[in-house]
């Protein structure tokens, strides 16, 4: 009790020392801390990027791509999954609904999705979270556009806002659909996933916007656009990513151009509209989805349909569990969360180190203290255990300070990382780890404090009652 | 006085940091309860060393030192360490103080530590008897000040006050007054002879000034005591 009461006092007298180095070590602390939570949040964010859907399906190629093709909207997809294919499975008994997806467009780098209302029906993300209109309604007609929150606020895109979009994933500029306009109808609450990235219009859409572009591919307009786009006239095109059956749109001769472009039939703009509804009517048409996501009536039936599904005879298809695809594609990129952790702990190491000079610093002068202890009859374990304890309470007060400052900051910028950067990170207490490294903060100081400690039992010993100036 | 035991007896007492290099060989020494000895100690003449045999911190290499008939070498280091604590109060010649402590927790730190002299108190607090202690030794407009704005002369009375608390038996002082001015010098003294009579406290006052010596009970000389080689 009385070392304990020593231990405050001193440092309360060393006061910038003090503080600098609780500072230091609460920064450390809540570095290690911080880094762990947004860690956490991100992966969660990922995880809950796709919930409720049992299946992802698409052309044949991998399970990543996929994911990270239909999902995320990076990379560019293996191929294509034929209408027919689509309204094949569908239909299958096993099944209870089906989201299409269809690919290819943007608009300013965000991607376009084709789809119908299923998606809106169906898609959760999180915990079951719904996609809602936060502002207008969802898609009915085929000129209809419904954008992400991110894509509105950057664009600064509000209802009604005409919008023009792009054929490939490059800005603006040689292939726009600007003979088919498209209006905002609706602006999508945000949801920290990729759908704030994304525009959302009916697979109507995409085929009246693609209709009546001659050098398109036979296989029609659905054909996902992901490559690079060429200058027309370039003399090489790209290689198409493999797997992809055919050339690659927006590389094909400049008769591509709009307004080089065969005129479109004078009714296109005014040609009744389509219901979402209507899409499974599609049958007869020959186009193209990029892929589709489905949800089983038994979840159990999902490892039959994905096997089934990947060894379809009609058409080579991929089939993958949304959740393994996802703990794939985390473990595939957890080295940089190891990274992560070695930095932080090397920082961590440079706060203790830091305690340790600012302790060690101090002895010297304090060796007079020291012998004035041993006069009055204290041992030199009493001296030695004064120094552990002042290490030790400064780890603790750093390690609180740290997680404080961590939790302060959370409240401060959960929303700052959720509208730049689409990462939801929840407040939670502190889990099991946090613990631990907590734990682990103050036992490292008090390891630390023996250093000191050590040094300064040696000189209790050596100066005996000597007080040395 | 004679019933009580002797409060230092040195016997046959060498001591040397390295073996076959003795610095201190003190035949007999016998310093009685309640007495008031001056020990001359010019620098070099193994004084340090002295003091730290009788305070227990240094063990001899053969003879006998006891305080108040133990002898501390035979004890384990924490005990001496408590035995110290306990039966001696210590004043060193500067920087007498805990820096961070005020000047009432300075004084009441052995009292703290060490349960007999907490006991000693009586009915007394602990905080009672600082402040009694400090008023006795003229500190009463003091007890709020920082330790670190005291004048030496303050200081040093905080410091006897401190080896006072709790009646200890012996009271080692360490050349207390040699950073004080003749006039501070000998109320200090003066208070210091009173307060060890009040709590009946062997005093061995040890200083280079001989002429400090004709106040007390009796003089002892380190150099004529020691026969180590070189002295």
């Amino acid at each position: 009790m009385l070392t304990l009461q020593l231990a405050l006092r001193s440092l309360r007298n060393r006061r910038l020392t003090t503080i600098l180095t609780v500072l230091s070590i609460a920064l450390s602390v809540a570095l290690l801390v911080g880094v762990e939570t947004v860690r956490r949040g991100i992966r969660e964010s990922f995880a809950g990027t796709i919930r409720g859907t049992d299946l992802i399906v698409g052309a044949r190629g991998g399970s990543q791509q996929l994911l990270l093709s239909s999902i995320f909207g990076l990379g560019a997809p293996a191929g294509a999954v034929e209408w027919s294919t689509y309204q094949r499975w569908a239909r299958h008994p096993a099944v209870a609904w089906t989201i299409p997806i269809s690919l290819g467009d943007s608009y300013y780098g965000y991607r376009v999705v084709g789809t119908t209302s299923a998606f809106f029906e169906h898609y959760r993300y999180r915990n079951d979270g719904r996609v809602t209109a936060g502002e207008g309604r969802l898609l009915e007609r085929d000129t209809d556009v419904v954008v992400g929150i991110e894509v509105a606020t950057r664009r600064g895109l509000t209802l009604g806002s005409p919008v023009t979009l792009t054929h490939g994933l490059r800005g603006t500029g040689i292939s726009d659909h600007e003979e088919h306009p498209f209006t905002v109808v609706g602006i999508l609450s945000r949801t920290s996933t990729p759908v704030d990235r994304s525009v959302f219009i009916t697979l109507e859409g995409i085929e009246g916007m693609h209709e009546g572009m001659p050098a398109e591919s036979p296989d029609g307009w659905a054909q996902p656009r992901f490559a690079p786009l060429q200058r027309p006239g370039s003399s090489a095109p790209a290689a198409p990513p493999s797997g992809s059956p055919t050339v690659m749109p927006g590389a094909g001769p400049p008769s591509a151009l709009p307004g080089v472009a065969a005129p479109l039939p004078a009714d296109d703009h005014d040609h009744p509209p389509v219901t979402v509804a209507a899409a499974e009517d599609h049958a007869g048409h020959d186009h193209k989805l990029t892929a589709f996501l489905l949800g089983t009536k038994a979840r159990a039936a999902s490892l039959m349909l994905q096997r089934q599904m990947n060894t379809d005879r009609v058409e080579p298809l991929t089939a993958i569990l949304p959740a393994v695809a996802l703990t794939e594609l985390w473990h595939s990129i957890s080295y940089a969360e190891d990274g992560a952790r070695i930095i932080t702990g090397a920082v961590l190491l440079v706060g203790l180190l830091g305690m340790l000079v600012a302790l060690y610093s101090t002895l010297q002068e304090r060796r007079r203290e020291m012998a004035i202890l041993r006069s009055l009859g204290a041992g030199p374990g009493r001296i030695a255990a004064l120094l552990v304890l002042e290490s030790g309470l400064l780890a603790l007060v750093g390690a609180v300070v740290g997680v404080a400052l961590v939790y302060g900051l959370l409240v401060v910028g959960q929303g700052i990382a959720e509208t730049h950067f689409g990462v939801y990170i929840p407040i939670t207490a502190p889990k099991q780890l946090e613990w631990l490294y907590l734990g682990g903060v103050v036992v490292a100081g008090v390891l630390v404090g023996l250093i000191p400690a050590w040094r300064a039992y040696r000189n209790t010993l050596q100066d005996g009652l000597t007080i040395r100036l | 006085m004679s019933d009580r035991p002797l409060a230092i007896a040195i016997e046959d007492l060498v001591f040397g940091y390295r073996p076959g290099r003795e610095v201190l060989r003190v035949s007999a020494v016998s310093i009685a309860s309640g007495e008031r000895v001056f020990l001359h100690g010019p620098s070099g003449s193994g004084k340090t060393t002295l003091l730290g045999l009788i305070a227990g911190v240094l063990r001899p290499t053969a003879g006998h030192v006891r305080i108040l008939g133990r002898d501390l070498a035979t004890l384990p280091p924490s005990e001496s360490d408590g035995y110290r604590g306990t039966h001696i109060g210590y004043l060193f010649q500067l920087f007498n103080l805990i820096p961070y402590l005020s000047v009432l927790e300075n004084i009441a730190l052995p009292c703290r530590l060490h349960a007999v002299r907490r006991a000693r108190l009586g009915s007394r607090s602990i905080e009672e008897e600082a402040r009694r202690l400090a008023e006795r030794l003229e500190l009463g407009a003091f007890i709020d000040t920082a330790v670190t704005e005291l004048s030496v002369g303050q200081q040093q009375r905080v410091a006897a006050a401190r080896a006072l608390i709790g009646r200890p038996e012996l009271v080692i002082a360490d050349e207390p007054t040699s950073a004080l001015d003749t006039d501070l010098r000998d109320r200090f003294l003066e208070l210091l002879f009173e307060c060890c009579a009040e709590a009946e406290a062997t005093l061995l006052f040890v200083s280079h000034d001989l002429s400090l010596g004709a106040r007390f009970d009796r003089v002892l000389s380190l150099p004529t005591l020691n026969c180590a080689g070189g002295h």
